[in-house]
């Protein structure tokens, strides 16, 4: 499955010229809205041949973006499911779910490309320095070394995705 | 009870004289007092609407013969209602759909109250707006 989401998210990025998951979403006509929505940070939602990604509008943009790419890994890779059963989007991070997981790994690699995260893995830093200098959450840190490694770069993935401190 | 007699018990809850309601609504006293006394309906479905709104339930517990005020949450139950008016049978249906996928999401208990709100007037309001431009591109008949 890795393999698919790289393979996905490459196309993408050629096609569009861009890893920006917002040009990338208006590019494929999928519709981008931001809504009050509480606690909640977005979802994706599939109606009448008509697609959305709706973000909450509280958050700040680099999550915004995180989340904008997070739910474009379900158009992409679910929107079969979306369609016919569900609206998502609770828990971000949540791995517990196989699509999450999923849209988590798409998000990733989309947003970081390759040699950013290698760059600081040979230098020995820690994952949380490198999300910290990087200014995004620890997972994303996670999940980009866990497509690496899948890509047969030389990088030992932490597994903490289970976290759930970003949740809130 | 009937329609006139819930806008009755309901007008005089809220302690609105006749004329306070009409005004309220946009219809003249002696249409509050036609409600009330014959039991007649509106012919704009738009004032049913407004009616249920100011009183605070659910458009069908107005047009219903029934006592039940919370079958449905008041939200839920006029966003179907209204899908049901401006989509016909097939709106409600997605309506209906739409509200159980939102409870089936929210069983886990994880959202509080307020979220919950938000999410449900966010997801109603884009369900609208898809339909808006279905309707637009592809000339979807009522």
């Amino acid at each position: 499955m890795i393999n698919i989401i790289s393979t996905e998210v490459e196309r993408l990025i050629k096609k569009y010229r861009t890893r920006n998951p917002f040009e990338i979403a208006s590019g494929m006509n999928i519709n981008i809205v931001f809504e009050n929505l509480g606690n909640l940070k977005g979802y994706y939602f599939y109606q009448s041949r008509f697609r959305y990604i709706v973000i909450n509008q509280k958050i700040n943009d680099k999550f915004k973006s995180i989340i904008c790419a997070h739910e474009l890994g379900h158009d992409r890779l679910h929107q079969h499911f979306a369609r016919n059963t569900a609206i998502r989007e609770f828990s971000l991070f949540d791995m517990s779910s196989k699509p999450e997981r999923e849209a988590n790994l798409f998000a990733t690699e989309l947003l970081i490309p390759d040699n950013t995260i290698m760059d600081f893995a040979k230098q020995e830093y820690t994952y949380e320095f490198i999300a910290a200098k990087l200014d995004i959450p620890v997972e994303l840190v996670d999940f980009k070394s866990q497509i690496l490694k899948n890509k047969g770069y030389d990088i030992n993935p932490i597994q903490i995705a289970n976290s759930e401190f970003l949740r809130k | 009870m009937n329609f006139g007699e819930k806008v009755k018990k309901l007008r005089k809850e809220l302690g609105y004289s006749q004329k306070e309601l009409a005004s309220n609504i946009g219809v003249s006293t002696k249409s509050i007092y036609n409600y009330e006394t014959d039991n007649l309906f509106p012919k704009d479905k738009k004032v049913i609407r407004k009616l249920a709104e100011i009183f605070n339930v659910s458009v069908d517990y107005l047009i219903t013969d029934t006592d039940n005020r919370n079958a449905l949450s008041k939200t839920e139950d006029n966003f179907i209602s209204s899908a049901k008016e401006d989509f016909g049978y097939k709106g409600k249906k997605e309506a209906e759909a739409l509200v159980e996928k939102t409870a089936a999401m929210m069983a886990g208990g994880s959202l509080s109250e307020e979220d919950q709100d938000a999410f449900f007037q966010s997801i109603t309001k884009i369900y609208f707006d898809a339909k808006a431009k279905a309707r637009e591109k592809y000339g979807t008949k009522k």
